[in-house]
């Protein structure tokens, strides 16, 4: 098992998101505040790692003809389940995320990580492959929530930090943020979809931008040490 | 053939395990939700007309997006209805006093986009400045269809919502009054 | 810029044409200069600073962009001034700088530069730029100051506010408080540099008469914006008033004249320039009849910008000499089997 090297394929060179650009849909639609984000990352670790560790328990009982619907099945219990709980014990983010956690379903991530990691490797290795997807899918919603929200609004931290009340973090959606400059600079475009396409678009340009100069790098090594 | 009844039986065991879970999930959280949702109305409703009591009434006006008319005493109307938003239903709570003006509304669910419709529920200063424009109005609408409601900038469709929706309000609470 | 060495000289006559990037680009600076005249006599100094606000901030977007990813410097061709010239034109007068400087900042690095700069862009900047800040700042771009009042030259205070004459067209009834002459010569509410329909068009004879512009993409454009409104007039003034006033006011002359026009995002066909035309007419009037802005030109030819590739892409012209293959005769091919 190989931790370091899951840990650096899921955040990044191979980002669920900028790298695989899966889960594109929730990705574009939620990111408007940090609140949001980090609720959404967290809801998708849990799933991805539940569905990654059942999925993988159960690989040598489920038959190679039906697998698709048996993930299928395993991925909407799981966010059944954690619909279920949050509408029960955070119903802040629940009514935030709105349809989006349901919408978890049909994330590619998670039937994309079940059919092309759990179901050939062990349960260890599966639920670690999980949590760094899943981080790499928090880091980069959290990531566009603080650009889309900074632009938009010129705050950070929307419904996450309490600043009126003192300084707190707060898990109801009700904290104001820090507002860096006033509103009315911010442009309304970035909170929009468009906005969320023009973000998205940026940060795979950088990605990629920064991958390839990466292994350039890392060809130059192995080229000197030859 | 035996190898389709093998996959299906085997596809029905997974889904009766998960089915079990879910059950076992639902029995736990079933009776908080149904808690909170109610805790919501309640606090809604008092938010829009402050009264000891809510006495539901039979309405019988044939509009469907009315779901419930309440009769808060003397002081007035509580009509809960839905109306589709920009995303889906936005449903929402108004209080009307008894000569039929609006007190008070409250947004209580909906699917309208973070940061633009959403800012109609929210519980911000924003949100509140949308909901406080009702207060006193007949008959709403928003400044671009010749009204007075200041639509949340944006989210013209979610004003135009909570517009009908105030207005629907006040032609049930018309017919049962 | 490019790697000369791969391009294979052939043999003489060689012609040499006198155009080059930074010609065109100061015809059509000349060419904007008549709205800008009109504009300031309009609206007064504030014109004037907005105008320079916006082209300094293109230009040093652009200085900036090259300077920092180690590019060859292209401020020198006059297209960001240009850029700068129409973003400005299309804003309210009233536009505070920072908003101006937003736009400049989207128009030239994310419309122009990331797709590899002057002529690589599908989109023309500036409306891009208009586009970002109409959607950002809903506002601010539809606050219009009322034509011969003193403005301040910063700031946003004391603006009296007048209505365009789009709107009342939108309502579905020419303006009453204008004359037509009033229209064409631009002592309307508006923006800044598309008030003035006869500057506008001044402006165009000068590059028509210095082969900057040919008259297909414009003369489709307007002609099928006149021919749609004429046929589908509204209100009770008449089909050919309705039709002129549709035609001088809001955008439709900078745009068809100035915009539709640009190099690098319309069409090189000659065929295809009258299709780009056409479409453009045909959605300026959808937008202008059924769709929530009373303004249809700016999105109109932006809609088309993104078309391009498929007007030329069919619209190919057919090689000198070149004879379309007969199809083989039905009978001869079953026979062939």
């Amino acid at each position: 098992m190989n931790v370091k090297k899951q840990f650096k394929d899921g955040l990044i060179t191979q980002n669920p998101v900028l790298v695989q650009l899966l889960g594109m849909c929730s990705t574009l639609a939620i990111t408007t505040s940090l609140f949001n984000g980090i609720g959404m990352g967290l809801s998708v670790i849990i799933i991805l790692t539940c569905c990654n560790i059942a999925i993988s328990a159960l690989r040598k009982v489920i038959p190679n003809d039906i697998r698709i619907a048996i993930y299928v099945v395993v991925i909407a219990g799981f966010v059944t389940i954690v619909d279920l709980l949050l509408k029960a014990f955070i119903p802040a983010l629940s009514e935030a995320l709105g349809v989006f956690i349901p919408l978890i379903v049909v994330n590619c991530i998670i039937i994309g990580r079940s059919e092309a990691f759990a179901a050939k490797n062990s349960v260890g290795a599966s639920a670690l492959d999980g949590i760094f997807q899943g981080l790499g899918y928090t880091l980069v919603l959290v990531a566009m929530c603080v650009i889309r929200e900074f632009l938009a609004k010129g705050a950070f931290g929307g419904g996450m930090l309490d600043v009126a009340n003192g300084f707190k973090v707060v898990f109801d959606g009700t904290g104001s943020g820090i507002q860096i400059f006033p509103s009315h600079y911010g442009a309304l475009i970035m909170a929009l979809p468009v906005g969320g396409f023009l973000t998205l678009g940026c940060l795979i340009a950088l990605m990629q931008h920064l991958l390839s100069k990466g292994g350039k790098k890392k060809s130059e090594k192995k080229e000197a040490a030859e | 053939m035996n190898k389709i009844v093998k996959l299906a039986l085997i596809l029905f065991a997974f889904s009766a395990v998960v089915a079990l879970l879910l059950g076992m999930v639902n029995v736990v959280t079933e009776g908080r939700i149904a808690a909170l949702e109610k805790e919501k109305q309640d606090k809604a409703m008092q938010e829009v007309l402050p009264s000891s009591g809510y006495e539901e009434l039979e309405y019988t006006g044939g509009n469907p997006n009315i779901l419930n008319v309440f009769k808060a005493g003397d002081a007035g109307y509580v009509v809960k209805v839905v109306e589709s938003g920009s995303q889906g239903n936005v449903e929402m709570i108004v209080g009307l006093d008894s000569s039929f003006t609006v007190t008070g509304v409250s947004i209580v669910k909906h699917q309208e986009t973070s940061g633009l419709g959403a800012v109609a529920a929210s519980t911000g200063a924003d949100g509140q400045a949308f909901r406080g424009q009702f207060v006193g109005l007949t008959n709403a609408s928003v400044t671009k269809d010749g009204g007075t409601v200041e639509a949340i900038t944006g989210a013209t469709i979610t004003s135009r919502a909570v517009c009908r929706g105030v207005n629907d309000a006040i032609a049930a609470a018309k017919t049962v009054g | 810029m490019y790697d000369l060495s791969q391009l294979k000289v052939s043999n003489s006559p060689h012609i040499h044409s006198e155009d080059s990037t930074r010609q065109i680009m100061l015809d059509v600076i000349i060419g904007l200069i008549p709205a800008l005249l009109l504009a300031i006599f309009v609206f007064g100094p504030r014109a004037l600073v907005t105008v320079c606000i916006s082209v300094i901030g293109c230009v040093f977007f652009e200085w900036l962009y090259n300077r920092l990813l180690k590019k060859p410097q292209s401020i020198g061709n006059l297209s960001a001034v240009v850029t700068g010239m129409l973003l400005a034109y299309t804003l309210p007068v009233t536009a505070p700088w920072w908003m101006i400087l937003i736009g400049d900042f989207f128009a030239i690095v994310f419309v122009k530069s990331l797709f590899g700069g002057i002529g690589k862009n599908f989109m023309n900047p500036a409306l891009g730029g208009r586009a970002f800040l109409m959607a950002s700042y809903p506002v601010l771009m539809t606050t219009w100051a009322k034509a011969r009042t003193t403005l301040p030259l910063f700031g946003s205070s004391d603006i009296v506010t007048s209505a365009t004459t789009l709107s009342s067209l939108k309502a579905g009834a020419v303006p009453t408080d204008l004359s037509m002459l009033d229209a064409l010569l631009g002592m309307e509410g508006g923006c800044l540099g598309e008030v003035s329909a006869a500057a506008l068009i001044v402006g165009g004879l000068w590059l028509l008469y210095r082969r900057v512009i040919s008259l297909r993409i414009p003369v489709s454009f307007i002609g099928t914006v006149a021919l749609l409104t004429l046929i589908f007039h509204k209100g009770d003034a008449g089909a050919v008033q309705w039709m002129v006033w549709q035609l001088l006011s809001g955008g439709l002359m900078l745009g068809a004249i100035f915009m539709a026009t640009d190099y690098a995002s319309s069409p090189v066909t000659p065929k295809g320039q009258i299709i780009y035309g056409i479409g453009c007419g045909v959605l300026t009037v959808m937008i202008r009849y059924f769709g929530s802005y009373p303004e249809g030109v700016s999105y109109a030819i932006l809609i088309m910008n993104c078309c391009v590739f498929l007007i030329e892409k069919i619209s190919q012209p057919v090689k000198f000499g070149y004879v379309k293959p007969v199809k083989a005769p039905k009978a001869e091919k079953e026979a062939s089997k």
